[in-house]
C-alpha cells in the first residue's frame, strides 16, 4: 500500500496467515509437501495412475474411469484371492524397478499358489470347491479343465464373464508380473 | 582470455562433432533396430486418404521389412493367424487397407536382446492397433520379434504372440 510516498507492510495477521510465524520453515514445509505429493502421485513409484480401457472388468469397474495401482502393498503381504491387480506383459518383468509398462491388465484374482483352478458350468472351482463371486452379475457358461498352479503361479480373469471365453484374457500370472493391486 | 575462451569452444565443438561421427558411422544396434520398429509401425499405418498407388507402394515397402522366409504366428482379434513370406504380408497390407478405412499401429515397452555376434537379435514389445477412428482397436498384444542383420540393416524373420496370461 502506499500513501504518500510511503510505503507500508502488509498487516501482521496477513503476514501469518500467507507465510506462518516463522517464513523460513514454512518454505521448508512447502517443500517437503510438493516432494511428497511428487513422490505418491506422479513418480509412478507409489501409486499408478491409469484409465480403464475395454470391458473385461465390468460392472466393476467400467470402461474410461480412472484409478490408481497401489504398488507399495504387496510389500507388506502376499496377494489374496479376491484382490484386483495390475498384471504387467511378461517382457517387461525383467526390467521392472521403477518403471511400469504403458499398458497392465487388470484382472481379479481368483487361485492362489499351489492350488487347482476350474470352470464348469461357468463357475469356478478351487480345488474341486465352487468359488462363491458376489461381484459377478453376468451369466457365464465357461468350462476349462482343472489346472494346477505352481509355486508362483495366481490364477486371474475379469469379472466380465458373459464374454465369450476366447476374447477374455485370463490364466496364470507369474508373481513378478502382478504390480500393485488397484486402489480405487 | 578471449583466445583461451575461443579456444575451449572449438575444442567443445571437435569433441561434439567427433561424437556425431561416431554415433553416424558406427551406430548402436539396439538404436538401428528401434528406428527400424518405428519405421515398421509407419509403413503399417495408414490414413483414409492414400492413393491407390500410394497403397501398393507402402504395402511393398512394409513387406521389405522383413525376410523372405519370414513366418508370423499372431493372435489377430481371438484367432490365431499364421503366414509367411513377404508376399503374403504384402496381399494382408492390401486387404487391410480394402477393409479398414485407417489404421494406425504403436509399438511400446521395447525390449531388445541382441545376441552376442551382433547380428541377430529379439525384440519383445507391445503392439496396439486403432483402425477405423478411435472406438476400433485391438490389442494390446505381447509380440516377441526375431531380427537378423543382413549387410547393415535389420530385418524381420519371425513374429509371435506371446500371451500374457498362460
Amino acid at each position: 500500500m502506499e500513501t504518500e510516498g510511503h510505503i507500508t507492510s502488509p498487516p501482521l495477521w496477513l503476514r501469518r496467515a500467507l507465510f506462518g510465524r516463522n517464513p523460513k520453515r514454512t518454505l521448508v514445509r512447502i517443500v517437503v509437501l510438493v516432494a511428497v505429493c511428487y513422490v505418491v502421485f506422479f513418480s509412478r513409484l507409489v501409486l499408478v495412475p491409469f484409465k480403464v480401457e475395454g470391458i473385461s472388468m465390468l460392472p466393476t469397474y467400467v470402461q474410461g474411469r480412472p484409478n490408481f495401482i497401489n504398488r507399495l502393498i504387496y510389500l507388506f503381504r502376499e496377494p489374496r484371492r479376491g484382490d484386483i491387480v495390475g498384471i504387467r506383459p511378461k517382457h517387461t518383468t525383467d526390467t521392472q524397478g521403477a518403471s511400469v509398462p504403458s499398458y497392465l491388465y487388470l484382472k481379479r484374482i481368483i487361485g492362489l499358489p499351489g492350488e487347482t483352478v476350474a470352470f464348469h458350468r461357468g463357475s469356478a472351482f478351487i480345488n474341486g470347491k465352487a468359488l462363491d463371486e458376489p461381484y459377478l452379475k453376468y451369466p457365464c457358461d465357461w468350462e476349462w479343465p482343472p489346472e494346477q498352479l505352481g509355486p508362483t503361479d495366481y490364477f486371474v480373469v475379469g469379472d466380465n464373464r458373459s464374454m465369450a471365453r476366447i476374447d477374455h484374457e485370463w490364466g496364470k500370472a507369474f508373481r513378478k508380473q502382478i504390480v500393485g493391486k488397484v486402489l480405487l | 582470455m578471449k583466445r583461451w575462451a575461443i579456444r575451449l569452444t572449438l575444442l567443445l565443438a571437435l569433441l561434439v562433432l567427433g561424437l556425431w561421427a561416431w554415433r553416424t558411422c558406427f551406430p548402436n544396434p539396439e538404436r538401428v533396430i528401434r528406428a527400424r520398429l518405428a519405421e515398421l509401425t509407419q509403413l503399417a499405418s495408414y490414413g483414409a486418404n492414400e492413393a491407390p498407388a500410394a497403397k501398393l507402394w507402402n504395402a511393398q515397402r512394409l513387406a521389405s521389412v522383413f525376410t523372405p522366409d519370414v513366418i508370423i504366428k499372431v493372435d489377430f482379434p481371438g484367432e490365431p493367424t499364421t503366414f509367411s513370406g513377404r508376399d503374403a504380408i504384402a496381399t494382408a497390407a492390401m486387404l487391410a487397407r480394402e477393409r479398414v478405412s485407417t489404421l494406425v499401429v504403436q509399438f511400446s515397452d521395447i525390449v531388445i536382446t541382441l545376441a552376442p555376434d551382433k547380428r541377430s537379435a529379439i525384440a519383445e514389445l507391445s503392439a496396439k492397433g486403432r483402425a477405423g477412428g478411435e472406438t476400433d482397436t485391438f490389442g494390446p498384444q505381447e509380440l516377441s520379434l526375431r531380427m537378423k542383420k543382413d549387410g547393415s540393416r535389420w530385418f524381420i524373420s519371425r513374429v509371435e504372440t506371446v500371451k500374457t496370461l498362460r
